[in-house]
């Protein structure tokens, strides 16, 4: 059936095309080309309708929805890992700076006593 | 000495594959860069080809002179279809974003630093006890030895992360391209460029009638009348208008869109391929620099300790 639907789409396209084309032609007397123009509006009317159908189509489907609630529970999951391993280099580093301020005591107690 | 230094190295070497993950940040930036891109010029394409067709949709109202109606304004490209689209691409751009916070995240750094900092005053400690002890020398290179453990430690934590991320995000993302590549490839029966160039062609066919009717309405006028200032001046402003809409039919460039999607694949693709790369020959340096270092202060320190013991079981036997 989709092929069916865009075979009618790419034939109403090649006569709207025709259409234009004697329209744009210099050749083409003046009254042929502005009686033309209501059939081509006719049918540029008919492949609008026909691919906002399309759109309809192609907008709902639920693999893509999956994917794109896939990836913002990925980025969540991202966001979390990150937190939890900054969160311990951080204890990390809190540790060596809290060792740090009791040998710095620790020094100055000693050059006090010399 | 040498087996402790051993065991120690291969403990460390388990806990890390020695890969930066500096590997992933070109081809993270580079996948943010273009789903920013790709995002922004759906949005455009899409407007305009709304634009387009309510102003094609006017010119079909005027013609009929059928009163205003506010389905005029009926884009053709759905709201919600180019809001789904921009959605998709904006949750790859957020996965991307994610993973280089992951990459450029500097609290491994400085948890080191801090690790560094208290081994140097380690051995200012040891030097005011001793001045001349091994201890004074051997609390640097112990630190060093860390500051290499925690930097693996931390890459290693890191690119376990971004490797999660890639396992789970490039799927979902490749299964968002391959929706989008489906839309824009040019035989879609939803191809935005080829919609604005039929837009573009409908609104030169109004644009030629319009030009047609001043010429129709002449036919009965004198040369003089047809050369009037204001007629000359209207048919020239006709004219002007099929030539700018033809100019820009001519320039319309043809499945840009499709090519910036078919790039964000080859983004996915070099981001897969920087996950299997190989052994940071420079960390693994750095690894076996330090242990060597550490291992030669260490035997000083050790000897020196041996000595004190030797020469304390002595004074105790006498």
């Amino acid at each position: 059936m989709p092929d069916r639907r865009e075979e009618l789409l790419e034939r109403v396209t090649l006569v709207i095309n025709a259409l234009q084309n004697i329209q744009a032609d210099s050749r083409t007397p003046l009254d042929a080309a502005l009686a033309v123009v209501e059939p081509i509006r006719k049918l540029t009317d008919y492949r609008r309708a026909m691919r906002r159908i399309e759109f309809q189509i192609h907008a709902g489907m639920a693999e893509y929805q999956a994917a794109v609630s896939q990836l913002r529970r990925i980025s969540d999951t991202l966001a979390a890992d990150l937190v939890a391993h900054q969160t311990h280099m951080q204890h990390v580093a809190l540790a060596a700076q809290a060792a740090d301020a009791v040998l710095s005591v620790a020094i100055a107690v000693g050059a006090m006593a010399i | 000495m040498r087996s402790l230094i051993a065991l120690l190295g291969s403990v460390v070497l388990t806990v890390s594959s020695c890969k930066t993950v500096v590997v992933y940040k070109d081809p993270l930036e580079k996948l943010s860069k273009g789903t920013t891109d790709t995002r922004t010029a759906i949005q455009t394409l899409a407007g305009e080809v709304n634009v387009l067709t309510a102003r094609n949709q006017v010119w079909d109202a005027a013609l009929k002179g059928s009163r205003y109606d506010e389905k005029l304004l009926n884009p053709l490209v759905p709201p919600q279809y180019i809001e789904a689209r921009v959605k998709g691409l904006l949750m790859i751009e957020r996965f991307a974003a994610q993973m280089l916070r992951v990459v450029e995240s500097d609290a491994g750094a400085l948890a080191s630093k801090q690790v560094v900092d208290f081994a140097k005053d380690v051995g200012t400690f040891a030097g005011t006890i001793n001045s001349t002890s091994p201890a004074k020398n051997y609390a640097a290179p112990l630190g060093g030895l860390a500051k290499v453990v925690i930097d693996l430690y931390d890459g290693s934590r890191r690119e376990d992360i971004l490797e999660r991320g890639i396992h789970d995000g490039i799927p979902a993302a490749r299964q968002v391209l391959l929706v989008l590549e489906s839309d824009f490839k040019p035989s879609s029966p939803v191809n935005l460029d080829k919609m604005k160039n039929e837009e573009l062609k409908s609104l030169r066919v109004h644009q030629i009638a319009a030009y047609d009717g001043i010429l129709h309405s002449e036919q009965a006028l004198t040369e003089t009348d047809k050369a009037s200032p204001a007629r000359v001046k209207a048919r020239f402003d006709a004219l002007h208008d099929i030539i700018e809409t033809q100019r820009l039919i001519d320039q319309a460039s043809s499945d840009q869109v499709y090519q910036t999607i078919i790039s964000l694949d080859e983004s996915l693709d070099a981001l897969v391929a920087a996950s299997k790369g190989g052994v940071d020959e420079e960390e693994l340096k750095a690894l076996t620099n330090q242990l060597t270092t550490f291992s030669d202060n260490a035997a000083a320190l050790l000897e020196a300790v041996t000595a004190l013991k030797t020469a304390t079981s002595a004074d105790k036997s006498k």
